[in-house]
């Protein structure tokens, strides 16, 4: 039978409203706590009035603007600051908001990505060796610099990066070298080699931590948690270029990635190249959860969960679940952020890693508990 | 549209496992493909399928020789319906035949409105589009084997070819599938499957390839082929091959499996 073309286009209308619902929402959240964010924080001064910080950012942005065209605006500088009292914190906050906003939504992607290539549920980065190469990057830093790395964030960037880099690198070598010609990039054999190779960097950073004193071993764990970090506009920068380069690509082709969930029978016989999509998919989610982990500390529990969460919400679709864990990853990182920067243990914050396990555990337990799950 | 397979040798690593395979098939045609486990029937599917290079001679279509097309230029002319298998994510099942189009459409694009009805339709065809907002898991293994039989469907070929469609399946799900392959044969479509029962082949009145280990293949209509002695050929089994007229008093054949002891007996 022929089907009306109109009576189509009112089920997929039907199907689209649904979707809108629920990413509506879900959008209304993340804004409004981005908002939140804005203002709230224990540390001093503690909350700034929403007007007052609307006026410190605008202010921020006239400058900013001022510079780039050289208009009068700018000549007033000093004395324009001055008579904002907030006006740097606000603007510290905002890039801390920022960064917590797209790592939010960055991790929960390379999950969903990660999961979708290995067609299995807890597949995440680490797989390949994504937070092995930042712990070792920070232990390396503390080995030279001692405590003073907390203040010197550039050269710990390149160390992070460059070993997670060389670490991935390795993987690919790895696994090219040991599953021949005829099936190159099997799962399984870029399983086995990204656990080998990060054993191998594990080991290194387990040795040089048994070498660190105990401050500096302090240090470690708060570089690692991400409490403590310094965040100027030359670290924001190198934040968003990496952010850029990796979920700009992964956004574009987002819908394609359901073929990297195909065997590769079935990719090739509907004409995907499978192989290229994948190596492509799983490098940008390396440098996400990298730049998240140097950012924001070990927020991975959110590659696993947040994914999970989505899938149960909106189906197995690569292009919903991706918008969904997005958006459901970065409302549940502000939020985590908020709370765990209101507690205050032992003079410090509590880490947001820590806060997020308290409060994603529990959803996931109970999602897995409800789920029909598919494999067994 | 015509499939032309020309004294092909197909296998691995350039170790011929089937030689000299040559058969023609055009629209509307449906021809199973039988042999015992592992005589190479998924290979030469494959070569077909261009998945593996062929060893020797030409699969054309419509006389041109397909072995430099590029595997998008191949989705538009075949599909490929693998054994349905579970997947690891709760896909719905309109989503999984949207998967189809995946090929079809560019990297960037999102499914248009197009998609969706072309879609729509094939879910429509073969029968399960009040599915169609199921969660794959939950659907049965017929309904499944249906599904994939869509996906493919929706990359609109011309020649749709499946590996052993009916593995699995219960009775009544096996006739569903038949049943649709038929209609699809009707319209036009090419269909070539495995199956390892040869009743198939008599129930769908298609063309059989029959493969053997040490034997050359015969091709041909299945009426003449699956003989008696084929079948113990192909199958080392005693097999009987039953006439009778059935309920539209059509001839029909059917096979039987004549087991030892009562071999003894006669």
């Amino acid at each position: 039978m022929i089907l009306d073309q109109q009576e189509i286009r009112q089920t997929l209308k039907k199907d689209q409203q649904k979707d809108r619902i629920l990413f509506g929402f879900l959008i209304t959240i993340v804004i409004l706590l981005f908002l939140l964010s804005l203002c709230f924080k224990t540390s001093s001064p503690g909350f700034i009035p929403p007007v007052e910080t609307f006026t410190n950012l605008t202010t921020a942005f006239r400058l900013f603007i001022s510079h780039l065209f050289h208009t009068s605006y700018s000549l007033n500088e000093t004395k324009i600051i001055q008579s904002l009292p907030n006006y740097y914190i606000s603007l510290t906050r905002f890039y801390r908001t920022i960064i917590f906003l797209l790592s939010g939504m960055a991790v929960p992607l390379a999950g969903a990505i990660f999961q979708t290539i290995y067609k299995n549920p807890m597949a995440s980065p680490n797989i390949i060796g994504a937070t092995a190469g930042v712990q070792l990057g920070n232990v390396i830093m503390i080995t030279i610099y001692g405590a003073a790395a907390l203040y010197m964030p550039l050269t710990r960037y390149g160390y992070c990066y460059g070993i997670t880099m060389v670490i991935v690198i390795g993987v690919f070598v790895l696994t090219r070298f040991t599953s021949g010609s005829s099936n190159r990039y099997s799962v399984l054999e870029m399983v086995m080699a990204g656990s080998v190779v990060s054993q191998v960097f594990q080991v290194i950073t387990t040795y040089l931590m048994y070498l660190l004193e105990d401050e500096d071993l302090l240090t470690y764990q708060q570089m690692n948690l991400g409490t403590n970090i310094r965040t100027d506009i030359t670290s924001m920068i190198i934040f968003l270029i990496a952010m850029a380069v990796s979920l700009i690509p992964t956004m574009l082709i987002h819908y394609r990635f359901n073929g990297a969930g195909l065997t590769r029978e079935e990719a090739l016989m509907q004409g995907i190249h499978d192989t290229r999509l994948k190596i492509m998919g799983q490098i940008c989610g390396v440098i996400m959860v990298t730049t998240a982990m140097i950012h924001c500390g070990d927020v991975g529990m959110l590659s696993m969960a947040i994914p999970h969460l989505a899938r149960y919400f909106v189906g197995a679709d690569f292009k919903k679940v991706s918008l969904c864990s997005m958006l459901m990853g970065a409302s549940l990182m502000l939020l985590c952020r908020m709370i765990s920067s209101m507690i205050y243990i032992n003079g410090s914050e509590l880490p947001v890693s820590f806060m997020m396990s308290l409060i994603v555990m529990p959803i996931f337990m109970v999602v897995l508990a409800r789920q029909r799950r598919g494999f067994e | 549209m015509k499939l032309e397979v020309r004294n092909v040798s197909c296998g691995y690593e350039k170790h011929a496992i089937l030689e000299h395979i040559s058969f023609d098939l055009g629209d509307g045609d449906i021809c199973c493909i039988l042999g015992a486990n592992g005589v190479g029937k998924s290979t030469l599917f494959k070569t077909i399928l261009q998945l593996l290079p062929v060893i020797d001679g030409q699969i054309c279509i419509n006389g041109e020789n397909i072995q430099k097309w590029s595997p998008k230029k191949i989705s538009k002319i075949m599909a490929y319906v693998e054994q349905a298998h579970v997947p690891s994510f709760p896909y719905l099942v309109k989503d999984i035949a949207m998967l189809g189009r995946l090929g079809q459409i560019s990297s960037f694009a999102q499914p248009s409105i197009h998609d969706y009805e072309i879609v729509e339709q094939a879910l429509e065809d073969v029968g399960i589009r009040h599915l169609r907002d199921k969660v794959y898991t939950d659907i049965s293994g017929g309904e499944r084997q249906l599904l994939m039989i869509a996906r493919a469907l929706v990359q609109q070929p011309k020649i749709l070819i499946l590996d052993e469609p009916t593995a699995n399946l219960d009775y009544g799900n096996m006739i569903m599938v038949l049943n649709c392959l038929k209609q699809l044969s009707s319209k036009g479509l090419c269909i070539i499957f495995t199956t390892h029962n040869p009743n198939q082949a008599f129930m769908m009145h298609a063309k059989t390839l029959m493969l053997f280990r040490n034997d050359p293949y015969i091709f041909g209509e299945s009426e003449k082929i699956i003989t008696e002695k084929n079948l113990y050929k192909a199958y080392h089994a005693h097999i009987q091959i039953i006439e009778f007229l059935d309920a539209y008093q059509q001839p029909i054949k059917m096979c039987n499996p004549i087991f030892e002891e009562r071999e003894n007996e006669n």
